[in-house]
């Protein structure tokens, strides 16, 4: 076997060709995936042969087994995953040589354990069935042709020649040391070449591109102010910013607890705003002018105007901040989001000198040294612009593509199609065969970042390795492997990714280097002492501990290098609040009824348009709008009523220079006046069989002008509808319905002000904590074993699990419910299913707007089983397919269900999902077809499956199970270790293991030390429908708190205190 | 005018009703017979032997030269999976015996090439089934149990039934099948005193509590 | 052929003189008549054209049905449009509708035998043959509805391989156990009465094949009094045993959803609303399906306006008490306090379903109240109308309660919406089409009436013999059984004929050389009265081995033949008792403690925590050990029965007369046999002759 070159023991095992060929030893993990099907196969076949025998398995058992390998045993290694420039530390769970789940990894300063929606559900990625293979090449005819990495070599030694004059390259940012290594080598070889990068989001406040990143601590404000920074939402430092956040509201703690108080003020709706004690809807414009106010309050004099702008409404709330924020000082923080301002540079000004002013911590801005000088072209749109130019005059003969997609990305008015064509020589490396790709001479199959060797920077400059699970399943290579041939890098050639980061690596640790430090480096995931954080201590203080010597310039408190010539191409407007062509009066009543402002935001769900093919994400729902796959114009119900629309109707929306663009309507409430919020990343038309078609592209009304939003839009309707996949209510249009939400609300979530909660920590609620049926005696707390199996084994073995979800900290994020679904096996089951309500996610995260739809004062509540200790869906089961464990787990066996679906009915939450179809067989498309005609499951699909949870067929109900086969792992490690004690949270389950602010605690509750028990018994606790149905759940919730500032406490209308 | 023919039953259908009886009989006759069969050893696979590709014989790496099973098996303590030795495990002692016989053809080849030997799976749980070895063998659930006299096997088959209904019998009640965890791989252990039930009784119970075993028959132990 | 009224006979009205005819005619309706009309429609060569193309159209959606539960079984039960939160919808629906159209049989079979509502016997044939098929469409539903249909058999509890045994909590079971017994009871009770009637078939036959097969199915049924005798009894036992089943049928589907914890669903009102509701529809269907067969097959003398009268009134009072359920749930919501209960009914009438729930609502309680009018209830137009709609709207109020009752439930986050696709619509179409041609089928090979029934109640089978009908009808009769027999054995008497009153002697003597042996004298009556004291003057005379035969069950005869009561009564009993008994210990033992049955294997139970309930509970047991205490005494009342009178005997000496072939139709025989101790040649022929006896005739065994 080929792959059976000596390997470093260290290594992960990276060769696929040992999954090709055969997955030693683990063929009977795979076959786990046969499964159930079998089942039914076998009962017709044993009826027709009466005697038949099994069916032939072999097991292929390594002819040299590799060291620290056990075959059947999970290995986790830690590597990163690199977005919008910014590294997010990850532990990849792989089994016998397949990675099935991504982890946050525990000591990455970014993830602290938790994963983002995006890097978990980036494992999908790498098996995407989508994926190009190798190298594709343009003929000089138009037809594309499969071609070879050598033969492009060969092509390219040709090309990148000479000074390099007429060469480009457009890169993802990226602050990848090797990768910025190899670029600088690729510049030093070919000095007249220019690259640039380019990322269609620029990060709220990451702006790597500058080598800087603001990333406040939010853990030690006690008032957060956001402008329109959508801090826990698709932000690549949202797990960090969740769980600072989440830290400021520990209501668990002994001594009360404490709270902090968040402000955002924006013009969408995002979780950020729904987490908001306040939240004020401004239209996009009046966000510098809202900054602006509070500058102007803190002493500001500098501002040509703004203060006298801000209405009313917004003057009674932004006192209030100014207030509070003068109050805590130091203790406070403002929050900016570039993107919603015109040009950006004057929010991130104001909002810098509103921290200085308040001597906030605010400083936790990182340098990094990219090593890279100010003529390198780093930039954002401005050189973008110039690049368009460039190629389009004929300037650039060979561009380089590394990574990206401009041309589905970049904005409209930048005709990046046509520029391209008049580019002699185009290569594009990614992932996809893309919408840039097919307009290219030459597509180069990109290598995931789980099969190929790099290292990534984090916020604070942590550099990680990333290391490979596994060889590349589709010839792919990585940008540094790629510069490294192109820069005849024999190191880089000979030794592939890993001698070139190993090569940065002992450059970047000096003179610590050694075998131990690298396998150090491995093992944790990051590089000790690559940290570079740098703190403000006050306004004017200078700081730049950097060694490479970056200048940081004190009047504007920051400034980037290579952002000067974009800076000062916008210094006038720096200081003037409004952007040109804005309409600057009125406010309120728009200046034509159907020109409207329109804000670009990343989708929660593809981001930018590049995960558009994976199929976890389409089918996650949005935090908002619980849409699915595919986008939406968010409005508000003024605003669609001032255009004459309705929920689920055509919008045609048309600004200048762009085409006319349809979407459908989401009618989202707390929106802005006067604001259409148009998801981006959707659309696409080459992404694969997955996210080709679906939803509507926004990048082609998005112009460089107008990165963030954009002003003047016309907006009609079309009179045409278009279903949304939404996974909630299906919106509810009638008024009995909307009314019995309102009311049923306050029962359903209960919650209280911090204030409330200090005076009464039940809220107002009444204490219904139900007696265990498990527990014969209830009041000693000694646990009582029900076993009819064991009556006498000791207690230790004895467990009550449960769970307890704070809807305090629980920000709606939904990290959870992608986590679920790669540990589960969850399968999607596309867009018409989801019309149909056939999502099969274990775990949703229920959106609720507060009062009704009005104000748009929503909260989030995780839903999964609560495994009830008197289960509804238990006794109605006739085939005894789903019990009660005598751990209290309701347990669903699945090759026990023959699918009456009773259970689904009688389950009051509605957690129980049954696979209407075979999901996992075939594709999406192909539902409908007989299961004769279908695909079996694909050996990728399969590859991808936690062989410790069985793969469901057609016609078996299933729901979330508290990760049992973790449960079940922990209970037998632990029994294997000397029989101990399983130790509280040693078992995490999926949810709880990802969730960024610790909103999720599993463990047990016969010990009354675990957190889960003290969880429980505090007062806020509640279990959901408790009361009314008795059901026991096992699962419970404790009461959401936010902490109203006194000011503004009476525009929060709950009854809370229901009777 | 012709009256149509007058049809009648001939005498010996009268026996009809005897038969019809008869016929009602064998209903139950039936059902036992179906349950029956259900419960047969041939039905349940039991003795299932299939031609492996190297005629690897227990009976005598087991039986005779008394080898622990641990030797190849070697993370059975560890992993659910009682792991196939690599070939490199087998070449350990047959680098030097008999390296060179025809019965070591593939083996040889395996180790030279790097090829793994396709072994046939002859304990063949349903896909389903979640069954983990170290949680049984830790236990003190003897090798024997399940697998049968393996060290008097020339060709390994299937010599219990492995389904669900025999699986409970000893979940609902361990104890006649614990011994001492330092005697899991033993093939040949007794216990002391073992022609006597009450001794080995208590050996059980003894066991049970000492090794905290609790055999749980909560469907999620094996099924997830 | 049968006297087809052109015109709808009014005989509705009750005159407290005299009881209204329930059977209609001209004044000489006769027995003989009664089975020509009936038989007439199998025998006739053809059946009526509106039969062939209803044929055509119900066979044709038979097929489509088949073709979806193909195209289901081989792709997934997503091809109904079923989602979270509604689960079940079309297919569930359409169960209780069928299941709900299946009472009316046995209710009429059963309950209304018990309440001695004679005019059942016009009608209670084809309603119980509806039932069964309705019964059987019902059935269909559950099987295919299941997510992996072929594993339907775990419902059924027996020793197996996984040690497992299914949940005898849940409502599902107890169904499949409600509805297989309910369907077998209503199978053996709808076949048992058939017997006689398929005699009259067989005896009727003139080809071969069709002698055969009825004969077969008849299984030699020759009308013996001492058959009767144990028949009716079984037949009582058995609508005994039906009527609870009734009832408990649509209670326990009512407990699917009353067990159940939804809103709109959870109701303690649901049994009794259930049945009531099913016995509405069930009968709903009986009319609309009478008022066309009586049409097609002229049999307006049969259901006659008073049937339909009688079965409006039913279908009132049915309705008021549908539409009282109605009103009890909504106060309840309202009463309860409950938010869930109330939002559950307000979404009915004003969610996004409410035209479901306004079909519901006025077809099954506003419509029928026309049926207060005489002028409704005796317009055949009115009435069909009517029920159509009340079946319209009982499929609606199922539907209702479980469409709308699951897509609203407990949390809004969950709330959905449904609508079918069109493999639901085309499998419930598909459902008719298998309910149609099993009832055509039906009423072109088999009897549509039951005969004998109908004979019983007819005035002059009372016995009392008023009518004109009378011996004088009978002369023309023998002359030509007389003359034209031929290839039969034993028909001739050896001896002169008896003298008696108004009988012919035998025309021709036929002596046959190898002589067959004599097994009995058979005499011939023309009225049941005349039987009657016939026989009591053989029973005098101290015969042992004699019998009596007759169309119907005469009454008074079992005494005046002195035959004594049977024990089939308590072979019942005990069956039932052993029923319960198995109920119990199969419940108990399956779901103990392990301590019972550790070493058992596959025979030993499996306790399991089932919604933190006991092990072992015995309210949840009742409705299983009530349905196979039934199903066990239905099995015996049946099987029993038959052991008792020793049939199947498809051979009886007697039926080689031709004379004989009549005592399925309208004629009444004495037979005592030579192998009795008192039997003498003279003397015994000469004390037949001494009844009022038609003729006696010699039978010979083969």
């Amino acid at each position: 076997m080929s792959s059976m070159k000596p390997t470093d023991d260290s290594l992960p095992p990276h060769d696929a060709s040992e999954l090709g060929a055969d997955p030693a030893t683990s063929a009977a993990e795979q076959s786990r995936r046969h499964f159930l099907k079998l089942m039914g196969a076998s009962l017709g076949l044993a009826g027709m042969t009466g005697c038949i025998r099994m069916p032939e398995e072999k097991l292929m058992p390594y002819a040299r087994r590799p060291n620290n390998r056990t075959p059947g045993a999970p290995v986790s290694y830690a590597t990163a995953m690199e977005r919008g420039g910014i590294a997010q530390g990850l532990l990849v769970t792989s089994y016998d040589g397949r990675p099935i789940k991504i982890e946050g990894n525990p000591s990455h300063p970014l993830n602290r354990g938790a994963a983002d929606v995006f890097a978990q559900a980036s494992i999908l990625e790498l098996y995407d069935p989508d994926r190009s293979r190798g190298v594709i090449h343009r003929n000089p005819d138009g037809t594309r042709s499969q071609s070879s990495w050598e033969e492009f070599f060969r092509w390219a030694k040709g090309v990148f020649t000479g000074d390099g004059r007429g060469i480009a390259v457009l890169s993802e940012p990226s602050l990848s040391p090797s990768l910025v290594e190899m670029r600088k080598r690729f510049q030093k070889l070919l000095p007249k070449s220019v690259w640039f990068d380019y990322d269609p989001h620029v990060p709220e406040e990451c702006q790597t591109l500058w080598g800087w990143v603001s990333a406040p601590d939010l853990s030690r404000a006690k008032v957060v102010v956001s402008l329109g920074s959508d801090l826990f939402g698709s932000n690549p430092l949202a797990v960090k910013y969740s769980r600072e956040f989440a830290a400021g509201r520990q209501l668990s703690r002994a001594d009360g607890g404490q709270m902090n108080r968040l402000y955002v003020i924006e013009s969408t709706y995002t979780i950020t705003g729904a987490c908001a004690d306040h939240r004020l809807a401004v239209r996009p414009s009046d966000i510098g002018k809202c900054a602006a106010y509070i500058a102007a309050a803190l002493g500001e004099t500098n501002l040509t105007d703004g203060k006298s702008e801000v209405t009313a409404e917004q003057k009674r709330f932004l006192d209030v901040v100014i207030a509070d924020l003068k109050a805590n000082g130091s203790q406070s923080i403002v929050v900016g989001d570039r993107r919603q301002s015109v040009l950006f540079e004057n929010l991130d000004y104001l909002t810098d000198w509103i921290n200085k002013q308040l001597k906030s911590p605010s400083g936790n801005l990182s340098y990094h040294s990219s090593g890279l000088a100010d003529k390198d072209n780093s930039g954002h749109l401005p050189v973008l612009s110039t690049l368009a130019s460039q190629m389009a005059s004929g300037e650039v003969q060979t561009l380089l593509i590394l990574g990206g997609n401009p041309i589905y990305s970049t904005p409209a008015n930048l005709k990046f199609a046509e520029s391209l064509s008049k580019v002699k020589n185009t290569i594009h490396l990614a992932l996809h065969d893309d919408e840039t790709s097919q307009l290219c001479q030459w597509h180069l199959s990109k290598a995931h970042y789980l099969e190929s060797w790099g290292d990534a920077r984090t916020f604070d400059g942590t550099v990680s390795i990333v290391q490979p699970l596994i060889e590349p399943l589709f010839d792919g290579r990585s940008a540094i492997e790629v510069l490294a041939r192109l820069t005849d890098d024999k190191e880089g050639i000979d030794g592939g990714g890993l001698a070139v980061v190993r090569r940065t690596f002992k450059s970047l640790v000096g003179d610590k280097y050694s075998e131990w430090q690298w396998k150090k480096a491995l093992a944790e995931g990051v590089v000790e002492g690559t940290q570079q954080t740098v703190t403000f201590v006050g306004p004017n203080a200078v700081v730049a501990i950097d060694d490479s010597k970056q200048q940081v310039d004190n009047s504007r408190g920051l400034t980037a290098p290579g952002a000067s010539q974009a800076t000062s191409s916008t210094e006038e407007t720096n200081r003037g609040l409004l952007a040109p062509g804005y309409p600057q009066k009125g406010n309120g009543a728009l200046p034509n009824s159907k020109a409207f402002d329109l804000v670009f935001f990343p989708d929660a769900k593809v981001y930018d348009g590049r995960f558009a093919n994976n199929g976890w994400l389409q089918e996650f729902p949005d935090p908002i709008t619980r849409m699915t796959w595919g986008n939406a114009a968010w409005m508000n119900e003024k605003t669609a009523e001032n255009i004459g629309l309705k929920h689920n109707e055509m919008v045609s929306l048309k600004a200048q220079d762009t085409p006319e663009v349809e979407f459908p309507t989401c009618i989202v409430p707390g929106m802005a006046d006067g604001v259409i919020g148009l998801p981006l990343g959707y659309g696409r038309t080459a992404a694969g069989a997955i996210g080709n078609g679906v939803g509507q592209n926004a990048y082609l009304l998005r112009t460089s002008e107008y990165l963030g939003w954009r002003p003047g839009v016309a907006a009609r309707p079309t009179g045409k509808t278009c279903a949304l996949a939404t996974v909630q209510e299906h919106h509810v249009i009638d008024k009995v319905g909307q009314r019995a939400i309102a009311q049923r609300i306050p029962e359903l979530i209960h919650e209280g002000t911090f204030a409330e909660y200090q005076h009464d920590p039940s809220l107002g609620h009444e204490k219904s904590y139900p007696v265990s049926i498990f527990q014969e005696h209830p009041l000693d707390g000694t646990p009582v074993n029900r076993d009819p199996v064991a009556p006498n084994a000791p207690a230790h073995t004895f467990h009550r699990w449960g769970m307890a979800v704070d809807l305090t900290a629980c920000t709606g994020c939904g990290a959870c419910v992608v986590a679920c679904q790669a540990e589960n096996n969850i399968p999607i089951v596309g867009r018409e299913q989801v019309l149909l309500g056939r999502e099969m996610h274990w775990l949703r995260v229920d959106r609720y707007f507060r009062d009704g739809e009005r104000s748009g004062e929503s909260v989030h509540q995780p839903v999964f089983c609560m495994h009830c200790e008197t289960a509804p869906c238990e006794q109605v089961c006739p085939f005894s397919a789903t019990t009660h464990s005598t751990e209290g787990i309701n347990m669903m066996t699945y090759n026990r269900c023959a699918g009456t679906r009773y259970c689904s009915n009688n389950c009051p939450y509605k957690v129980r999902r049954f696979n209407y179809f075979d999901y996992n067989a075939g594709t999406l498309k192909d539902l409908y077809m007989p299961n004769l005609m279908r695909q079996p499951i694909s050996e990728l699909v399969r590859m991808q499956k936690n062989p410790d949870v069985t793969v469901r067929m057609r016609g078996v109900m299933e729901k979330c199970t508290y990760c049992i086969q973790r449960i079940e792992q922990a209970r037998i490690a632990a029994k294997r270790e000397a029989d101990r004690p399983i130790r509280d949270g040693e078992i995490q389950t999926a949810c709880q293991q990802t969730c960024p602010t610790g909103a999720i605690v599993f463990g047990d509750l016969n010990d009354p030390n675990s957190r889960v028990s003290k969880l429980h018994a505090q007062q806020r606790s509640y279990g959901l429908l408790n009361p009314e149905l008795n059901t026991k759940p096992r699962t419970r919730y404790l009461a959401k708190v936010r902490n109203p500032a006194p000011g503004l406490e009476e525009t929060n209308k709950t009854d809370k205190h229901h009777t | 005018m012709d009256a149509p023919r007058l049809w009648t039953f001939p005498k010996w259908t009268n026996l009809a009703g005897v038969g019809l009886l008869l016929g009602l009989l064998t209903v139950p006759v039936y059902l036992g017979l179906l349950l029956a069969y259900g419960a047969n050893a041939t039905t349940l696979n039991v003795g299932y032997q299939p031609k492996q590709p190297v005629p690897y014989s227990h009976a005598v790496h087991v039986g005779k030269l008394g080898m622990d099973c641990r030797y190849c098996h070697t993370t059975v303590e560890q992993t659910g999976f009682a792991a196939l030795p690599s070939t490199d495990i087998c070449m350990n002692c047959h680098k030097t015996i008999l390296p060179d016989s025809a019965r070591m053809a593939l083996v040889q080849q395996s180790y030279v090439e790097g090829t793994p030997i396709p072994w046939k799976k002859v304990h063949l749980m349903a896909d389903y089934v979640y069954f983990n070895h170290s949680a049984h063998v830790n236990v003190g659930v003897g090798c024997i149990e399940c697998h049968g006299p393996v060290e008097q096997m020339e060709t390994v088959y299937m010599a219990k039934p492995l389904n669900m209904a025999w699986c409970l019998e000893c979940h609902r009640d361990p104890k006649p099948y614990l011994r001492p965890r330092d005697q899991v791989t033993n093939m040949n252990w007794t216990p002391q005193g073992a022609d006597n039930p009450r001794a080995r009784a208590d050996l059980g119970k003894k066991l049970e509590e000492n090794y905290h075993v609790r055999a749980s028959t909560d469907c999620v132990t094996c099924h997830r | 052929m049968a006297t087809v009224a052109l015109q709808e006979i009014d005989n509705t009205v009750e005159d407290p003189r005299q009881r209204a005819t329930l059977i209609l005619g001209e004044p000489g309706t006769s027995l003989h008549e009664v089975s020509e009309a009936i038989c007439g429609v199998a025998e006739a060569r053809h059946p009526p054209k509106p039969w062939y193309a209803a044929l055509g159209i119900a066979m044709l959606a038979l097929g489509l049905l088949g073709l979806m539960i193909v195209y289901l079984f081989f792709t997934g039960i997503g091809v109904w449009n079923l989602n979270r939160p509604v689960a079940w919808a079309f297919d569930i629906t359409n169960f209780v509708f069928w299941v709900g159209i299946g009472h009316a049989g046995t209710l009429i079979s059963a309950i209304l035998f018990l309440f001695r509502q004679k005019w059942r016997t016009s009608i209670n044939r084809f309603a119980e043959a509806m039932t069964i098929f309705a019964v059987m469409c019902a059935g269909l539903f559950p099987a295919i509805h299941l997510g992996r249909p072929w594993f339907f058999y775990w419902m059924i509890p027996y020793p197996n391989q996984m040690g497992m045994w299914p949940g005898f909590l849940s409502p599902l079971l107890w169904d499949m156990f409600a509805v297989g017994t309910y369907f077998t009871v209503s199978l053996l009770f709808w076949y048992m009465g058939m017997v006689p009637d398929l005699a009259t078939f067989r005896d009727r036959a003139t080809g071969r094949f069709r002698y055969y097969i009825y004969g077969v199915l008849s299984l030699g049924w020759r009308g013996s009094q001492r058959h009767w005798h144990v028949y009716e009894k079984a037949y009582l036992l058995l609508a005994a045993l039906a009527t609870p089943l009734v009832l408990s049928v649509h209670s326990v589907v009512s407990f699917d959803f009353a067990v159940a914890q939804l809103p709109g669903w959870h109701s303690i009102v649901f049994p009794p609303y259930f049945v009531a509701g099913a016995i509405f529809s069930g009968f709903a269907m009986v009319v609309t399906l009478a008022i066309p067969a009586r049409e097609m097959f002229g049999l307006k003398n049969f259901i006659t306006l008073r049937h339909l009268d009688n079965m409006a009134k039913v279908i009132l009072v049915t309705s008021l008490m549908v539409a009282y359920a109605y009103a009890t749930e909504f106060f309840m919501a309202w009463y309860s306090a409950s938010q869930w209960e109330q939002f559950h009914f307000l979404n009915r009438l004003f969610g996004p379903m409410w035209w479901a729930g306004w079909t519901m609502l006025i077809c099954n309680a506003v419509v029928p109240q026309v049926l207060w009018f005489k002028k409704a209830r005796q317009n055949v137009w009115i009435l069909f109308t009517v029920c159509i709609l009340v079946n319209v709207g009982m499929w609606f109020e199922r539907f209702v309660i479980i469409v709308i009752g699951l897509h609203r439930d407990f949390l809004p986050s969950s709330w959905g919406s449904y609508y079918p696709s069109y493999v639901e619509v085309v499998t419930f179409i598909g459902s008719f089409g298998l309910f149609l041609t099993l009832f055509l089928l039906f009423c072109r090979y088999l009897p549509i009436v039951a005969m004998a029934e109908v004979k019983g109640i007819l005035p002059h089978g009372h016995g009392s013999n008023e009518p004109g009908q009378g011996h004088d009808a009978a002369v023309p009769q023998t002359d030509e059984i007389g003359t034209s027999d031929k290839g039969a054995v034993g028909s001739v008497a050896d001896s002169a004929p008896v003298a008696s009153r108004d009988v012919d002697s035998f025309a021709v003597a036929r002596p046959t050389p190898p002589a067959p042996k004599l097994w009995g004298l058979l005499a011939e009556y023309d009225s049941s009265d005349a039987l009657l004291k016939a026989a009591e003057k053989v029973r005098d005379a101290g015969y042992k081995r004699w019998d009596c035969f007759s169309p119907f069950p005469v009454h008074g005869l079992d005494r005046a033949m002195g035959i004594r009561a049977t024990i089939l009564p308590w072979m019942v009993l005990a069956a039932g008792l052993v029923g319960a008994a198995v109920a119990v210990i199969l419940q108990w033992y399956t779901n103990s403690p392990q301590t019972v049955s550790a070493q058992a294997g596959a025979l030993s139970g499996y306790p399991m925590i089932f919604s933190g309930k006991p092990f072992w509970s015995l309210p949840a047991n009742i409705p299983i050990v009530f349905e196979l205490t039934v199903l066990f005494a239905a099995l015996m009342t049946f099987f029993g029965l038959w052991a008792l009178i020793r049939l199947p005997r498809l051979h009886f000496p007697a039926f080689a007369s031709r004379r004989f072939r009549r005592v399925t139709d309208d004629r009444f025989f004495l037979l005592v046999q030579a192998n009795d101790e008192k039997y003498h040649s003279k003397p015994t022929r000469n004390l037949l002759a001494g009844t009022n006896c038609v003729v006696v005739e010699d039978v010979f065994d083969e």
